[in-house]
């Protein structure tokens, strides 16, 4: 909707998808749309993101590149060339299994030889290639272990090794990291940016974990209801979401729908359905929006702050909750009109800690050009 | 404190001997009836299998090695030749449980896919129908394929009034015939192992392998056959031994002409009433299979250090 897809100017796309439509029959009946005209092309050597809550068509999509969906209607094209309809082994791409997948009757090395051995790479390539890639992932040495000896996260590499084994045009990640612990998961998303950038392989990660996915990506797709809401670098994603469900999924935002009641060339008042007004610069891009046109409106909590600045505008609440969460505090107030408004407070910012207890006024300042103005969902 | 400390490790020692005792509770009844009615048994056939045979049955107590050198084809005395009957009976039956193996596998391997990627409720209906079977006698179920097998049986009378044939073709009392029946009255005993390991086989495994470059068959031969192989050889051992000592199903329908070993050794102790020989060929036939079975826990004992590595 917000998207378009790029026109290909002489970027190199080694993946095109175009319209791609898919539906599946549900068990109980009736059918569910997965992917709905999706259109999306990936960069040669970046590593993009699908990011959205389950069921948005994000593993539909990644299942369909790899080659085990097909798509209903629409085009699937690797480096211009029109791969809808190959089987999985035919296509030059890998898939990182969520479950990993590793083959129990074979060892660490045999696991990682495999893609070599169906190819008929000759033994010397083979075991030169295969220590070479268990030596990239940390496990040189493990290779006569069996899998099921090795704990969750080495499974994850020996899953990784045996993959970029093939040097595989494009590496899919199926929500590799989900069933690792969190401390695990960090390092682990370190290390695959780092090895993304290593091999220069072009990564698709699909992942529901927005933290996850402004880590490590080059750009994210943000999907849901079988559409593409955004695409686009993280700080695009979290600074200028596209829509509602975007601002929602994406951190923590303080969201509001209502209409524009005035507007120069410079400055909008929105008054909003929750009761408050906000003042705001007008962006680049908003120029269509006349007044009396629906917007929601998203105003990140870590730009309200407890003192005033140049170019602040005030809003005065009541304290209703303060939650300690180590270097920050997240405030919760709600506006003399009801609406309520998240705030954060680093605490490392301030000498003495101010009063914020429940029940306390307090004056939030934001500064003018905070506020992001989407255009109202046509759902909403 | 000191009675805690004392009494700790005595309680200790009480759990384990009544742990202890459970076990051996738990146990005794399988080991009671396999004592009874198994060990003892054999026991009694090791002895009479070298003792000398009496004259309307029964044994007389001294030792007699001849009914072994009988089994085996070897002249006993004077004016006989060597005689392999027994040997080409013996080589006969394995062939045709061999085969049996063979053919229960090849229509319950792909059904064991079939079935198990079924819905739940369609995958039980199917499994209660395959132990249907086992309702009815063995007997009446062998019955009715001498009425399906015989000159004027169903075969060949459809074929006869299409056209296709004007002499009734003769399928009964072959070993075609006997094949056939084995393989029916067993084929539920190769389905069950093979489907349980094929139902627990990881589909992710299957398209992991794809994912990785390997075709179809690369896939079976790397991935699928080697991961469902315990079921397979399960299966056929557990259809071999019986197919090999059957002998209801050859004599019903392989006739007179058609005999297994099962046979042989019922004739000995029901018609020829030659107990030590009875006993000599049923040991013969124990060796067979138990040297089978040593040869494949070697193989299974060694493929598992391959796939254990370094443990």
């Amino acid at each position: 909707m917000g998207y378009a897809a790029p026109a290909a100017t002489g970027e190199r796309h080694i993946i095109r998808i175009e319209a791609a439509s898919k539906a599946f029959r549900a068990p109980e009946g009736g059918v569910v749309t997965a992917l709905d005209r999706v259109s999306l092309a990936i960069r040669g050597n970046e590593f993009l993101t699908l990011l959205g809550p389950s069921g948005c068509g994000k593993t539909t999509l990644l299942r369909a590149i790899g080659g085990f969906e097909d798509f209903d209607s629409g085009g699937l094209y690797l480096d211009g060339q029109s791969i809808a309809g190959l089987p999985p082994y035919r296509r030059p791409i890998n898939t990182v299994f969520q479950n990993y997948a590793l083959f129990p009757h074979l060892s660490v090395a045999q696991n990682v030889a495999y893609g070599l051995e169906v190819a008929g790479v000759g033994k010397a390539e083979r075991e030169g290639r295969v220590a070479a890639a268990l030596d990239m992932v940390g496990l040189a040495g493990m290779g006569q272990r069996n899998p099921r000896q090795l704990s969750g996260g080495q499974q994850q590499r020996v899953a990784l090794a045996r993959a970029i084994v093939n040097r595989p045009k494009v590496l899919l990640l199926d929500e590799p990291l989900s069933a690792l612990d969190r401390q695990l998961r960090q390092s682990m998303q370190i290390e695959l940016k780092n090895l993304q950038h290593e091999l220069g392989i072009t990564f698709v990660f699909v992942t529901h974990d927005q933290e996850e996915a402004l880590t490590m990506s080059d750009r994210i797709a943000v999907m849901n209801r079988g559409t593409i809401q955004q695409l686009g670098a993280p700080d695009e994603i979290y600074d200028r979401p596209a829509n509602r469900f975007v601002a929602g999924f994406i951190g923590i935002s303080n969201l509001y729908a209502g209409r524009i009641a005035a507007s120069d060339s410079d400055t909008l008042r929105v008054d909003c359905a929750e009761g408050i007004s906000l003042l705001m610069r007008r962006q680049a891009g908003t120029a269509a929006l006349a007044e009396g046109s629906a917007v929601d409106i998203v105003l990140r909590p870590e730009h309200l702050s407890l003192t005033p600045g140049s170019k602040t505008v005030p809003i005065d609440a009541t304290i209703e909750q303060s939650v300690f969460v180590g270097s920050d505090l997240h405030v919760l107030a709600r506006t003399g009109s009801g609406a309520p408004i998240r705030a954060l407070y680093r605490r490392s910012q301030a000498e003495h800690e101010p009063a914020l207890q429940p029940g306390a006024p307090v004056t939030l300042h934001y500064p003018v050009t905070a506020p992001h103005l989407m255009p109202a969902d046509a759902a909403s | 404190m000191s009675i805690a400390a004392i009494s700790a490790p005595v309680e200790h020692a009480s759990q384990a001997a009544r742990r202890r005792r459970n076990l051996a509770l738990m146990l005794a009844p399988i080991t009671l009836l396999l004592g009874i009615f198994f060990v003892v048994p054999l026991g009694i056939m090791a002895l009479y299998s070298v003792l000398t045979p009496g004259l309307y049955g029964g044994v007389e107590w001294s030792f007699y090695p001849y009914s072994y050198g009988r089994v085996l084809g070897a002249p006993l005395g004077a004016g006989e030749v060597f005689d392999p009957v027994y040997l080409e009976i013996l080589l006969r039956s394995l062939k045709m449980a061999f085969l049996t193996v063979l053919l229960t596998l090849l229509i319950s391997y792909p059904a064991a896919f079939w079935v198990s990627g079924l819905s739940p409720a369609r995958r039980n209906l199917a499994m209660f129908l395959i132990t249907l079977p086992f309702f009815a006698n063995l007997l009446i179920r062998i019955y009715a394929w001498m009425l399906i097998l015989r000159p004027s049986g169903v075969i060949n009378t459809v074929l006869k009034e299409l056209g296709l044939i004007d002499k009734p073709m003769m399928m009964i009392f072959s070993e075609g015939a006997v094949v056939i029946g084995l393989v029916y009255v067993l084929l539920p005993f190769m389905f069950l192992p093979v489907y349980a390991s094929v139902e627990r086989l990881d589909r992710s495994l299957v398209q992991a392998s794809a994912d990785l470059g390997a075709t179809p068959l690369q896939t079976f031969r790397r991935v699928i056959l080697p991961l469902t192989l315990p079921g397979i050889i399960g299966g056929s051992i557990i259809v071999f031994i019986p197919a090999l000592g059957n002998f209801v199903v050859a004599s019903l329908l392989g006739g007179a002409k058609v005999l297994m070993f099962g046979n042989i050794i019922t004739q000995q102790f029901l018609q020829a009433r030659n107990w030590p020989f009875g006993a000599a060929l049923a040991m013969m036939v124990m060796a067979t299979v138990l040297v089978m079975l040593f040869i494949y826990v070697f193989k299974v004992m060694r493929s598992d250090q391959r796939t254990a590595g370094g443990r």
